[in-house]
Formats: structure tokens, C-alpha cells, sequence
């Protein structure tokens, strides 16, 4: 069971210094002193002493925070301020409530869309209705203002999850095959990649893993889960899907819904505890953290982001060029809440023909968010399009990043400027140049 | 309360988005990094976001008829509750001013807005080779206009001085409303002493005589190089001879920095990576220059220090240097986790003494501490005596609140007995109002009278600098 932190022992070392007001994307876009990092905490610690009421403008300033945790590596006295933050939204939960919005999305949406799922197919049939695509590509804009995702551009639903799609099943509700690889959690079938069905054969296997898919990648991106699996496979590693996952919660947490979260954390303990592998795998740079934040005690199997396992195991480079100039961006759950910074770097690197261009800044976040870019779209977009022209300025032809919230928020921040660049996940790029091998 | 009207001119004038009443946005107003304000609840009366010397000047206008005092605002990072509002009234945040308004390299001088932060203006010149020499610790977030009315400093000032060296002219916005410029109206000449020198008198003023709406700083190019020497002493006074020595031997390093035992420690225990030897006090000497110069100064330094010193190391890799540099760079934010459950307060946290009695000085800290049984932590500027005490305590615990505050007390004192000064670079505010009367003499009733005159109403920063006689 997660519980709330000590929130008087979590404010005491913050000595208002400021340091955290050159670095938080909230205050950089707003410039005024509530919307640092300092001005939060020095709201909670009012709240928290009784020395101003919950009103709405309060609130607002306490829900107006990405979670990036910009402030935090800056904070020379390791101020968590994104604990702060979330023992202090809990609060304010249980007295003016949790908006109607977002109730929809933790305590329906997210938590149901195990079951939701079986409409995906009818949504991807009348999808053509809501949103046209564009350019080509895998999104989608909304034709007018579609209900929690405003105008931003969609990934393209295709009805796949990603173990239909790895097991070369069709989508729901369909064939007997899917069903089945949705069942079975065991990755096989005709899209198998001739390293896995070595391991199959007998041949050495590095290691079994589950795959913790999160919502956005299996449902919105299950090619980029896909690809996870193809690279993973490569390498020779069995890979799992434990079917029963539900969401990490962190949507959850985020709003201050510890109940949902600790029902959601349950669920998952469950699913992932009821197979036997050697490590949990993630390829969502947000699920990631919060496993490790908040399951890592309970699991016998250690929790690696995919780029970092890749690293960690005996990693076979992949052989197809790739004459690509890409450019990375750091996800802030990864780079910030996990210190994962050179390892995506790393892998970039290993693909012949790639030319990896840095960006300036890569500390500064996409302005995603989560649930944030629902609640404040305009703020959102605002972070989003400092960011997108920071990476348009390196002249890259792809954005790689890591996660697929990241993914979604920069597709729509290039779409916007008139950028042509295309983004993907690591996976995809690293599975890309695996099967130009051949 | 301030009456409506007033509140509605002030949105005519700065924007209705620009203007805070509500309790949220007042209450972040409220501190800046000083203990005096974290324990007082000076909430201002308003906030104003200004834009433009025209605003500052219609809202003094304003306030004067009102009589409603305005506190200036850069970041907040003061640490002697020097934009807050101890009496109310309308704080006005300049920090949304930052823009470079003309680089004119050639003649090596900047004009900026008050409210651009320190490292930015530095990147932007660091672009084109150039720096503003004055190195506060504070850099990625106190605004300059903060920097000017402060006059800080930082590690370098042994060399390169105080922000006062490099400020050629102000655009001053007068209580009254009226808008003048110090230091000639049009000059972009680098050197003038055309009438009083009143570009001094507002520098340093800490936002009591004037608000600063434009900067004309003078820049340096950017040295070719830089070196360090690190040293570790088994003796206090051992280090304080080490830097004599360096001084008497015509050398002139850009920094000389101390760490004494209890900042050595806070610093491995932060970072127990560092690996730092046993040691009563460790010094860092940086040197600038060209590549010889560099060499020859830090050899002839780490000789000087081999004297005197039990381990002697220089360098001038950058990559060394930045290794080198990190015990001294931690420290600050090391020192609030010396104990548990406890944190560093602002307070007694910027005396200056004469150099020669820095370990003097040090040493007494130290008695102070075990006295009051508050940890301190002290580093700080030995280059030019400029000391940083950090108490750290259970700042929830009202009973160690008042004992530090004691604690403070005996430092500031300390200070003026030792003939230093209550504050090398952080400024007087309200934290230090108190011991002016001591520290400056009559020349107090001097700078009172200039404050009646430019602010009879006395609406601008009132309170702080003891300028008012009660
Ligand atoms: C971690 C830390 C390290 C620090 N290190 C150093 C250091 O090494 N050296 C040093 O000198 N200081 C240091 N300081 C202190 C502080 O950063 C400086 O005094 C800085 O110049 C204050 O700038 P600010 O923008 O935050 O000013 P604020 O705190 O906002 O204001 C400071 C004073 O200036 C007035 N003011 C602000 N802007 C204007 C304006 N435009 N016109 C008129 N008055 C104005 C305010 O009323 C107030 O009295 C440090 C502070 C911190 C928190
Ligand atoms: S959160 Fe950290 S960086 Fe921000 S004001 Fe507090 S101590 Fe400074
Ligand atoms: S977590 Fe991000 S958005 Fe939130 S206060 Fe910190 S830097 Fe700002």
C-alpha cells in the first residue's frame, strides 16, 4: 500500500533559494512567482499550517504542475517537490474534490480499458468520421473538438493491442489467435522473429522478461510495443505479456486518487507476480518510474526501462543502415525520475548510418504531462512548442524519444510549427535497422 | 486593504492579467530566502507584474497619492528580507523586464532590462566572448536590477570586484514617478565624472531611493583560461597565512575560497565520492589569464601553499577543475544535511572581517555553535574575509527558531567587534536594520536625509536599511 509521505519533513529543506524558477516549464511560460516550484511549496506549507484556505486559485497552482521533476534535479537541497505536490493534491481531493474530468479518465476510463478494449475495432472503423489524417502518417487531427483530447493530433487506431500485433493475430474482437496470445501472454505466432524461434528451438536465451505494456503504448502505439518485442527478441529474450495488466496508476496518483492508484498497483502486482521472469520490462518512460517508485519493494524481478536492459544483458548492435539524422529527446520520467540519460544515447548510436544530433536544453520537458495537457491544453501547448523548436533546430529529419506520452506531445508540437520531422520511439529505429538486415 | 479605486488603477495601468489581489499569488510574495520572512507572515496587499518603465512610473505616481508603500521584486533570492513587505502595500515584480535592450560590444558595454537573471545575460554574452565579472552564487536565478541594488559579489570580486565596478549608468525610476538617468543621459562613453556620482548612490540602495528599469553595465572578454590550486591545511591558521603569503608575493588569484572543517565534512558527507583528506581547513585558489600566466601563478601558489599546507594539488585541465571545484560547489546545498530532520536558515550568513583574522573568525563560529548547540556550517570568500555561517536546525521547532535567532545575533556582533561588517555582500534589508546605527555612525543620519529627500512620503521599501529614525 502506498502512503502519503511526510509532507512537514518533505517542505523543511526547501530554503527558497529560486534555483528551481530557472528551470520549471511551468514558470518559464507564466513568470509569475506561484507558478515556480518555490511558490507551490510555499503554498502547501501555508495550507499544510493553516494559514490559507484550499480556494480555487490554490488549487489551481497545485494542479498546474507536470510532475517533470525539472525542478527537482535542479533543487540543490532535494526538495521533492513532485511528492509535495501529489501529498498535496490528495488533500485538496478529499475537500474540494477531484474535477469532473479527470474523475472520468482515473476512475472510469483508464482503470476499464482492459475491458473497453473489445470496442476498439468499431473505433477504429468510425474513427475516419472524428479525425482526418495526416501527411501520411500514423496521426491523426481531430476535426473539431474531440472530448479529453481537444484538437491535438491522435495516433491512427489500428484495433491491435500489442500482443495481437506481436503474435500477428488479427485485431479484436477477433480471430481465435489473438484471443489466444491475449490469453496466453506468450509472444509467438507468424511475426516471430527467426532469433526467437531459435530460443524456441533450444538456443541459449538470455533471459525471460515481462513486458508492462501502459495504456498509451498498448492501445494508442501497439507497433512501437511491437517493435519492444521484435528488439527484445533479437536479442534473445523471451518476452512475456502478463494479460491481467491494468494501468500504473500514475494518472491516478496524479490526481491525489490513492485508492484507485493502490487498486490499480494491486491489480498489476497480481498480473505481473503470476508468471515467472527474470526482469519487468517497460518501454513507457512514466510506467517505468512509477514501478520502480512504487512496486519495485513487492516484485521479485527487478523493473529496467528497455533501453537500460538492452544495456545491462549482452546487447547485439543491429546491422541495418539507417541513414537517418535524428535528434533525442529525454523524457523527463526517464531522464529526471530515473537517470537514464546515455543508454538511449548509446543504443542511438549503435545503428550504422545514424547520425545522432543533440539538442539544446534536453533537460526541458515536452509540457505532456498526462492528464495536465487534458486539464490545461493551451499551457500545454505553449511548453510544448518551446521544446519542438529547440529539436527543429538541430535540423534532425526524426525525433527519437522514449515514451509514448512524450511521442504523442511532440507529434502534435511539430505538426503545429510546419515541421515535417517524424517521430519514434527507440524501439521502433533499433527494430528498423534489425530488419534491414535482412 | 487597499481601496478598489486604487487597485483598479493599477490594472488600468500594468494589465488586468499582470495584477494579483487573490490570497494564493499574494502569500508567494510573501519570503524571500531569509529567516525573518519565512517566519513573519508580511503578505503585500498586491502584486504588480510591470512590463515597461512606464508602468513602474505611473504606478509610484500612484502610490505616492495613495500612500501606499511599493517594494521592488527582482527573483526573490535576497537573503535579508530585502523585497518583502514588511508594511504592506504592493509588491512589484520586475522580473518579466529581462530583456538585452543593446549589446554594444565594441565600446564593452551592455543595456539590459533589471529583470534578466544573471547566468542568462552571461550566456548571451559568452556567445560572443564575453562576461560580467561579478559571480554570484545565486547566478541561474537573482535578477540584475537584485545584483545592482545589492551591489553583490561572488568568488571572483578578489580580482574582478563588485557589481559597483561595472555599472556605467541607471534609468531610475524616482519615488515621485519621475524618470531620470545617472551617468549621462545619452553616454555610452565607458568613463564619466560629469555631477555627483549618483549611478553609487543608487547602487546599493536596495530598492529604497529608486526603481532601476534599465542597466548600462560595462563587460570584460572572456579570459583564455583558468587554473586552480587546492590546498588542505592541518592548521586554521596555516591557511591564513598561506593567502598572505600569496598576497605579499604580488599574486593576484581571481578567487580564493574556504572550507573549514565543518564545511569539509557537510561537503563528503553529501558527496562521500569527494574523498576529501583530514583537514582543519581547505583552501581553492583559481587563477585566470593566459595559459602562461595561469601556469606561473598557480605554481608559484601551490609553492607558497607547499609552506604551510600538508597536500598541495594544481591544475588547469577543465575537467580536473570541475572535480576540483566540487567540494566548494556542493557545499551550500551540503550544509542543510548535516542533521536530520533539519534544515539551513539565512541568517548571520554574510559577515566580512579583515582577512588576516578570517580563521579567527572561523574559529569563534565554531564556539558560537558548540555555545548554542546549532551545527554551522561556514565557508565562504577568504580572498576578501567575506564568510557564509549556515545553522541548520528543525525549523518547525519555535524553541531552536529562537535560540538561532540568538545565534545570529552573537555572529553579527562578532563581526562588528572583529572590525568587519554585518554583510560583505547580501545586503542589510530588515535582517541586519538593526545593527546600523553601530556599524555606520553618523554617516547613518547622512543617508537618512537623502532618503527624505528623494522619498518624503517614504513609500518605497520602507522599513528596511534602518532608514526610518523610529
Ligand atoms: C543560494 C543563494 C546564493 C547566493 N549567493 C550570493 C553571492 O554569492 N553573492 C551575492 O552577492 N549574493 C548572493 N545571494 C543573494 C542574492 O541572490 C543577491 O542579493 C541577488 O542580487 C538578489 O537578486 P534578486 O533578483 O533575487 O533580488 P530580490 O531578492 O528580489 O531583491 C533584492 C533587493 O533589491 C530590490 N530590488 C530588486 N529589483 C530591483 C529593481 N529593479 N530596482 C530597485 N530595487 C530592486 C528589492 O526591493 C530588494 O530590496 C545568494 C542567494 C541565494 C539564495
Ligand atoms: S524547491 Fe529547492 S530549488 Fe526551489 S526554492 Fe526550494 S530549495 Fe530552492
Ligand atoms: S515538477 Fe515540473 S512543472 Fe512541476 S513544479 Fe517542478 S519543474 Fe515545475
Amino acid at each position: 500500500m502506498y502512503m502519503p509521505v511526510d509532507l512537514k519533513q518533505e517542505l523543511m529543506p526547501c530554503v527558497r533559494c529560486g534555483q528551481c524558477r530557472s528551470v520549471c516549464p511551468v514558470f518559464l511560460a507564466k513568470g509569475v512567482e506561484s507558478d515556480a516550484p518555490r511558490g507551490r511549496v510555499t503554498l502547501v506549507r501555508a495550507l499544510l499550517e493553516g494559514r490559507i484556505d484550499p480556494t480555487d486559485i490554490l488549487n489551481e497552482k497545485i494542479q498546474q504542475c507536470l510532475l517533470c521533476r525539472t525542478c527537482v534535479q535542479e533543487c540543490p537541497s532535494g526538495v521533492h517537490v513532485e511528492r509535495i505536490i501529489i501529498a498535496a493534491r490528495e488533500k485538496l481531493a478529499g475537500v474540494t474534490g477531484i474535477s469532473r474530468e479527470k474523475k472520468l479518465v482515473v476512475r472510469w476510463l483508464l482503470p476499464n480499458l482492459q475491458r473497453l478494449r473489445l470496442f476498439l475495432p468499431v473505433i477504429a472503423r468510425v474513427q475516419g468520421l472524428l479525425a482526418r489524417r495526416v501527411n501520411n502518417s500514423d496521426y491523426q487531427a481531430p476535426r473539431f473538438n474531440v472530448p479529453l483530447a481537444g484538437r491535438r493530433l491522435l495516433p491512427v487506431l489500428t484495433g491491435h493491442t500489442i500482443a495481437t500485433m506481436s503474435s500477428g493475430g488479427k485485431p479484436f474482437p477477433a480471430t481465435a489467435s489473438s484471443l489466444k496470445a491475449e490469453k496466453t501472454g506468450v509472444v509467438a505466432g507468424a511475426n516471430m522473429t527467426p532469433e526467437a524461434a531459435a530460443t524456441d528451438n533450444g538456443l541459449k536465451k538470455q533471459a525471460r522478461v515481462a513486458f508492462f505494456t501502459g495504456c498509451l503504448m498498448n492501445y494508442g502505439y501497439p507497433h512501437v510495443g511491437r517493435d519492444v518485442v521484435e528488439v527484445l527478441q533479437r536479442n534473445l529474450v523471451e518476452v512475456v505479456i502478463p494479460e491481467k495488466q491494468v494501468c500504473c496508476g500514475l494518472p491516478m496518483l496524479a490526481a491525489g486518487d490513492r485508492n484507485t492508484f493502490n487498486r490499480m498497483r494491486e491489480e498489476n502486482l497480481r498480473a505481473l507476480r503470476s508468471i515467472h521472469s527474470d526482469a519487468v520490462i517497460t518501454a513507457c518512460a512514466s510506467c517505468g518510474s512509477t514501478l520502480k517508485e512504487f512496486y519495485a519493494g513487492e516484485l521479485e524481478a527487478p523493473i529496467y526501462d528497455f533501453s537500460e536492459f538492452l544495456l545491462a544483458i549482452d546487447f547485439r548492435p543491429p546491422r541495418g543502415t539507417m541513414v537517418q539524422n535524428v535528434t533525442y529527446h529525454d523524457p523527463c520520467h526517464l531522464r529526471k525520475a530515473q537517470g537514464i540519460k546515455s543508454q538511449p544515447r548509446q543504443l542511438l548510436k549503435s545503428v550504422p548510418g545514424l547520425t545522432l544530433k543533440e539538442v539544446s536544453n534536453p533537460d526541458r520537458c515536452c509540457g505532456f504531462g498526462g492528464t495536465f495537457s487534458l486539464t490545461y491544453p493551451d499551457l500545454a501547448r505553449t511548453i510544448g512548442v518551446t521544446k519542438v523548436k529547440d529539436l527543429m533546430q538541430t535540423g534532425a529529419d526524426t525525433v527519437v524519444t522514449a515514451c509514448p506520452g512524450c511521442m504523442l506531445q511532440l507529434a502534435s508540437g511539430l505538426y503545429s510549427q510546419g515541421s515535417q520531422a517524424k517521430v519514434l520511439h527507440l524501439a521502433e529505429l533499433l527494430a528498423a535497422s534489425y530488419r534491414a538486415e535482412e | 486593504m487597499l481601496p478598489a479605486d486604487l487597485i483598479r488603477q493599477v490594472e488600468k495601468i500594468a494589465g488586468l492579467e499582470n495584477v494579483f489581489t487573490d490570497e494564493a499569488n499574494r502569500l508567494c510574495y510573501a519570503t524571500d530566502s531569509s529567516l525573518l520572512s519565512q517566519i513573519n507572515n508580511w503578505v503585500p496587499d498586491l502584486v504588480v507584474r510591470v512590463t515597461n518603465t512606464e508602468q513602474v512610473s505611473n504606478i509610484l505616481k500612484l502610490a505616492n497619492q495613495h500612500r501606499v508603500p511599493v517594494i521592488p521584486r527582482g527573483a526573490g533570492t535576497g537573503q535579508c528580507c530585502g523585497a518583502v513587505a514588511c508594511r504592506g502595500g504592493i509588491v512589484m515584480d520586475l522580473s518579466s523586464m529581462n530583456r538585452i535592450l543593446n549589446l554594444d560590444l565594441e565600446n564593452l558595454q551592455v543595456v539590459v532590462q533589471p529583470g534578466i537573471v544573471h547566468a542568462d545575460l552571461n550566456k548571451a554574452l559568452a556567445a560572443h566572448g564575453f562576461f560580467f565579472p561579478p559571480d554570484p552564487g545565486s547566478t541561474k536565478m537573482c535578477t540584475l536590477g537584485g545584483m545592482v541594488v545589492f551591489n553583490s559579489s561572488g568568488q571572483r570580486s578578489v580580482k574582478y570586484g563588485t557589481t559597483k565596478q561595472y555599472i556605467l549608468g541607471l534609468e531610475v525610476v524616482l519615488p515621485s514617478g519621475e524618470v531620470i538617468v545617472t551617468g549621462g543621459a545619452r553616454s555610452r562613453a565607458l568613463k564619466s565624472v560629469a555631477g555627483y556620482d549618483l549611478t553609487s548612490l543608487f547602487t546599493g540602495s536596495e530598492g529604497t531611493l529608486g526603481i532601476v528599469t534599465r542597466i548600462r553595465l560595462k563587460v570584460l572578454p572572456i579570459p583564455e583560461k583558468r587554473g586552480l590550486v587546492v590546498a588542505f591545511f592541518d592548521k586554521l591558521e596555516a591557511s591564513g597565512q598561506a593567502v598572505i603569503q600569496v598576497f605579499r608575493r604580488r599574486l593576484l588569484p581571481s578567487a580564493i575560497e574556504i572550507m573549514d572543517r565543518t564545511a569539509m565534512k557537510a561537503a563528503t558527507m553529501y558527496k562521500p565520492e569527494l574523498e576529501l583528506p583530514p583537514a582543519e581547513a581547505m583552501l581553492l585558489f583559481e587563477v585566470d589569464g593566459s595559459p602562461a600566466e595561469v601556469a606561473y601563478q598557480a605554481q608559484n601558489i601551490a609553492a607558497i601553499c607547499q609552506q604551510f599546507a600538508n597536500q598541495v594539488e594544481w591544475t588547469d585541465d577543465p575537467k580536473r577543475l570541475i572535480e576540483l571545484w566540487t567540494a566548494r560547489s556542493v557545499v551550500g546545498a551540503a550544509a542543510g544535511r548535516v542533521k536530520p530532520g533539519a534544515t539551513r536558515v539565512y541568517i548571520g550568513e554574510d559577515i566580512c572581517v579583515p582577512v588576516i583574522r578570517v580563521p579567527e573568525a572561523l574559529r569563534r563560529i565554531q564556539e558560537l555553535s558548540e555555545q548554542y548547540n546549532i551545527p554551522i556550517v561556514t565557508y565562504g570568500h577568504i580572498g576578501d574575509g567575506n564568510l557564509h555561517a549556515a545553522p541548520v536546525i528543525n525549523t518547525y521547532d519555535s524553541a531552536e527558531i529562537e535560540k538561532v535567532k540568538q545565534l545570529g545575533d552573537a555572529v553579527h556582533r562578532m563581526a562588528l567587534e572583529m572590525e568587519g561588517t554585518t554583510t560583505g555582500e547580501h545586503g542589510v534589508g530588515l535582517t541586519r536594520a538593526g545593527y546600523m546605527e553601530e556599524e555606520l555612525g553618523p554617516a547613518l543620519q547622512v543617508m537618512r536625509q537623502i532618503k527624505r529627500l528623494l522619498d518624503p512620503l517614504n513609500i518605497l521599501n520602507p522599513g528596511k536599511m534602518a532608514l526610518d529614525e523610529n
